[in-house]
């Protein structure tokens, strides 16, 4: 499903004394399939533009197209459940959404919400369960039994089991430690190749968005500032820097290696794998010659 | 070594329902003026060490002191005026309906006279860059901007330990930061020991001293240095190693011969610098 945002303005409480312009003209482009990372600081519209994938938020200005449905501005944007069982968004913390008395319940709720059967919900909660790496034992148990990262897990399974074509992810791995991490980032990469989904991560973490994306927007101050591949948005390190934003370490070590050795590498290498090879090849070069 | 300011003995909590102790055993000691790290995986055990530091539970086994009164139901009121306490996530700490109010309504709550409320407010909010919204309302501000209010909250009641139990997971690298910063100069400026519950090693690495805490028990105690060379102990617990020390490792399954795993990234250049000629 390809989604658009075409010159999109938001304005949180328009028409107040606390109007607040918090994005402006945002053009996006995200066709079928793609992985995309949305970057930018703290309160740099990334969460805004996020809530207009799946039509939470109605754009002030511009046009916002999710599939064949177009969001408009000053205009009564009705049926749109279509759109919101299309677009999964898993947002910061899902795990405090939870509420059902079961496991199963929670994770059933959105999809007897569309419509689907009971049968069938029940299938994919099991489905979905195994998908986020849980036993189907706890479909039983009290969600608030669970620890804090298998909660995480249950709510994610909650948005799979709506069967979406689009996952939204607004920082999904915020404050779980570095193995479960590993283990939701690595999940949610299978999942959107398996299925051919379009996978959104709005994220901090240079790291993640060198590893996963095909497509880089870097979001400062309610406006898209670059676009690109991982490559192309971090070669150009400085840029990055300049707005306060980081690069990925391996980025950061080629750059100082480079500087203080005099060594050039050609191209900017995005995994510790690569770089190291990389630099091996040019020190045994650098003996032959 | 300083006083020691808050001390672990034998200390042992359960949740109820659970088969397995949160924290088994634990004695430690915490120093009047250091930064403490303590890492460990989820459910490792250190946020209930947090829990129980300023009596949010009680201990089923152990004595815990801090700033030398033991912890009781009788003292945990003046406990938690020298306790200051930020939470990993802002929406659960937020009281106030706008950004001023938020940081008064502890000061309002110790009976702080309202000039020195007023400016108390605008200096903690000030030092957390938090100054240009005192009249915001907390949902139009971003989960950062609202981790920084929290703190300034804290910063306000001027407490002689301030822990924060992942408060910076949710900040973007300028504001975690800005806000490492503005805690690392609080504690030098007024004698504030800093008790750092993280995954995030980097933080972590600027520590004075790192706990690694594993299944409910303290696992390894020791400087930053001594920590990140335990090296793939650490990927065991959950945890993760520091780039630098990962690139050594790389560099030597390529065949470069280097003489460490290197914790910095400058020294681990100079030596691939060197290493150019003496191949």
């Amino acid at each position: 499903m390809d989604i658009s945002l075409q010159h999109i303005d938001y304005r949180y409480q328009a028409n107040t004394p606390f109007e607040r312009l918090a994005i402006e003209d945002v053009s996006i482009d995200i066709p079928s399939g793609t992985y995309m990372a949305i970057i930018g600081h703290t309160g740099s519209g990334k969460s805004t533009v996020l809530q207009h994938l799946n039509a939470l938020l109605q754009p002030s200005k511009g046009i916002v197209k999710i599939g064949d449905r177009e969001i408009k501005a000053q205009q009564k944007n009705k049926n749109l459940k279509h759109v919101r069982q299309k677009v999964g968004i898993v947002f910061q913390f899902p795990e405090h959404q939870l509420f059902e008395e079961t496991v199963e319940r929670d994770i059933i709720f959105g999809p007897l919400n569309f419509g689907v059967s009971e049968p069938v919900a029940k299938q994919r909660a099991r489905q979905a369960l195994k998908q986020v790496g849980l036993a189907e034992e706890i479909l039983e148990k009290s969600p608030f039994d669970l620890s804090g990262g298998q909660m995480r897990r249950v709510a994610i399974a909650g948005v799979l089991a709506m069967e979406p074509d689009v996952i939204v992810l607004d920082e999904p791995t915020a404050g779980l430690d570095p193995r479960g991490r590993k283990e939701i980032m690595d999940m949610f990469y299978t999942l959107h190749k398996e299925r051919n989904l379009s996978t959104i991560l709005v994220t901090h973490s240079m790291e993640d968005a060198a590893r996963y994306a095909d497509q880089i927007v870097i979001m400062q101050q309610g406006k898209v500032v670059n676009q690109g591949t991982p490559e192309e948005i971090f070669s150009s390190p400085v840029e990055l820097v300049k707005m306060g934003l980081d690069v990925p370490e391996v980025v950061r070590f080629q750059l100082k290696l480079e500087e203080k050795t005099g060594m050039k590498l050609g191209k900017i290498h995005l995994s510790i794998e690569e770089l190291s090879a990389a630099v091996t090849e040019a020190l045994s070069r650098g003996v032959r010659s | 070594m300083n006083e020691s300011i808050v001390s672990l003995k034998e200390v042992s909590f359960q949740y109820d329902e659970q088969e397995r102790y949160a924290l088994n055993h634990v004695s430690l000691d915490i120093y009047e003026g250091e930064w403490l790290a303590i890492v460990g995986h989820n459910g490792s055990g250190k946020s209930t060490m947090a829990k129980l530091l300023n009596g949010l539970q009680f201990p089923q086994q152990g004595e815990i002191t801090v700033c030398g009164m033991q912890l009781n139901e009788e003292s945990i009121w003046d406990i938690r005026k020298q306790i200051g306490m930020v939470f990993q996530n802002p929406d659960n700490q937020f009281v106030g309906t706008t950004v001023q109010d938020d940081v008064a309504f502890g000061l309002e709550n110790n009976g702080i006279p309202r000039d020195e409320m007023v400016r108390r407010v605008e200096d903690s909010l000030r030092k957390v860059k938090m100054d240009q919204f005192l009249y915001q309302e907390p949902h139009h501000l971003s989960g950062g901007q609202k981790q920084r209010v929290a703190i300034a909250g804290v910063l306000a009641l001027r407490p002689s330990i301030i822990i924060l139990d992942e408060a910076t997971s949710m900040l973007d690298p300028r504001g975690r930061g800005e806000v490492l910063e503005t805690v690392r100069l609080l504690k030098a400026e007024k004698a504030l020991t800093v008790i750092s519950i993280t995954h995030d090693l980097e933080e972590a690495a600027k520590a004075d001293r790192i706990i690694v805490m594993n299944k409910g028990e303290v696992f390894r105690e020791g400087t930053p240095e001594e920590i990140f060379s335990m090296d793939e102990q650490l990927i065991q617990l959950g945890l993760d190693i520091p780039f630098s020390v990962k690139m050594s490792k790389a560099f030597r399954q390529k065949g470069i011969d280097l003489s460490k795993h290197y914790l910095s990234e400058e020294e681990l250049v100079t030596e691939l610098w060197t290493s150019r000629f003496s191949i």
